[in-house]
């Protein structure tokens, strides 16, 4: 008895393969005490079966969504929420024609604004800021190559050369204001101190490194 | 009645998450009769199975983040519910008397309570689910009323298959038995 109802539940559990179902319902069908256990089963689940699912209360989901609890909306949701969800823009003419005037008076501000920025800039620039030109000179024809060092460039040898013109060499150095000490260098070996410096300093080797005065 | 998952779930509930609590009714709506029926069947008891099967839905919806995803949303919904009817019939028998215990076990009724409620309604298959252990009931109402394949009843009810296939051997037997005598027409 207990094999024949193990057949018929195997049946009733409703995955077996195709070919093993087919031939245990062949089995059941040929057998007269498996086909009553069969029925007998299928009977009373049937019975269930047909019962299906209940109705719930008609209020059922009102009743759901009226308790249930308060839930915040993560950050990011939030913020997505704010920056993607559609909106209804309701206006009328006095709102247009006081926002076009804000704006306008808004532009006319920010330009007003602008022009006493610049102008404050201009005339309260820090003296750092400041470059002035000055023109160098030095007379020697029978130079080849003539270059300027001093501590504006570090007294390097190489950044700044002397144009010729006329036997006479010249640079223009855009500098800060302030008191800078130079050299010439000629030829790439012989420092000579400016003969027509403002003034002169000991170079703490036994020269004068000539000195000259930038100002506003 | 075992169907796939709706294709619009991960985004009602994505939408639920994001705080647009109006979107669960739609769940509410689609899932109602599913939890109702199984609460009723498993507590016979109407009232009683409309508290449980709201309660689970609300449970439900605060345990959101923790879903996951990970089954089906319906599958979770049922699992909730079979759950509360688990803690009922706990606090249930902790406040039943001894003797009313093996009272109930002589006779083979679980709540006489139930039983005459039942009798009132003439539900002679809910009579019948009465007298089999919830564990029975359960598994009835998954594979017999609801019509799930064992994969998701073991989803559900986080047992194997094998010990499901038992189970539902035993229940469908005690089912018989108790549906004998209740003068049910099959």
């Amino acid at each position: 008895m207990k094999s024949e109802r193990d057949i018929v539940h195997r049946l009733l559990d409703g995955d077996l393969p195709a070919a093993e179902k087919e031939a245990i319902v062949k089995q059941i069908q040929d057998d007269p005490v498996l086909r009553k256990e069969f029925d007998d089963l299928a009977d009373a689940l049937g019975v269930v079966e047909r019962q299906g699912r209940m109705r719930p209360p008609l209020a059922f989901t009102a009743s759901v969504m009226s308790r249930l609890p308060r839930r915040t909306a993560s950050l990011p949701a939030r913020v997505r929420a704010f920056l993607f969800s559609s909106r209804v823009l309701r206006w009328n003419m006095a709102t247009a024609m006081a926002l076009v005037l804000l704006t306008v008076v808004s532009i006319t501000m920010i330009k007003q604004m602008t022009n006493v920025n610049q102008e404050a800039a201009r005339t309260t620039a820090a003296p750092g800021s400041v470059v002035e030109t000055v023109r160098l000179t030095f007379s020697d024809p029978a130079a080849k190559r003539v270059a300027v060092a001093g501590d504006f460039n570090k007294w390097r040898t190489d950044t700044h050369l002397m144009t010729r013109e006329n036997g006479t060499w010249t640079i223009e150095l855009p500098l800060k204001p302030g008191v800078y000490t130079y050299m010439f260098i000629v030829d790439d070996g012989e420092w000579v101190t400016d003969p027509d410096a403002e003034s002169y300093r000991d170079d703490g080797f036994g020269y004068q490194n000539a000195v000259m005065k930038v100002s506003i | 009645m075992n169907t796939l998952p709706h294709p619009d779930e991960y985004e009602i509930i994505q939408r639920c998450l994001d705080g647009d609590g109006d979107a669960y009714a739609v769940l509410v709506d689609r899932y109602q009769a599913m939890a109702y029926t199984a609460a009723s069947r498993m507590l016979g008891d109407a009232d009683l199975a409309n508290d449980i099967a709201q309660e689970s839905f609300i449970a439900a919806y605060s345990g959101l983040r923790q879903f996951g995803f990970r089954s089906k949303f319906s599958s979770w919904l049922m699992s909730i519910v079979l759950n509360k009817c688990r803690d009922h019939f706990r606090a249930v028998r902790e406040t039943v008397s001894v003797d009313s215990i093996a009272e109930v076990r002589a006779t083979g009724r679980r709540d006489p309570e139930q039983e005459a409620s039942a009798r009132e309604t003439t539900d002679a298959v809910q009579i019948a689910l009465n007298r089999l252990p919830p564990a029975y009931r359960e598994i009835i109402i998954l594979k017999h009323i609801e019509e799930l394949d064992y994969q998701e009843i073991s989803d559900i009810l986080g047992i194997g298959i094998p010990a499901l296939k038992v189970r539902a051997y035993r229940g469908r037997e005690l089912l018989r038995q108790a549906l004998t005598g209740t003068g049910v027409e099959r």
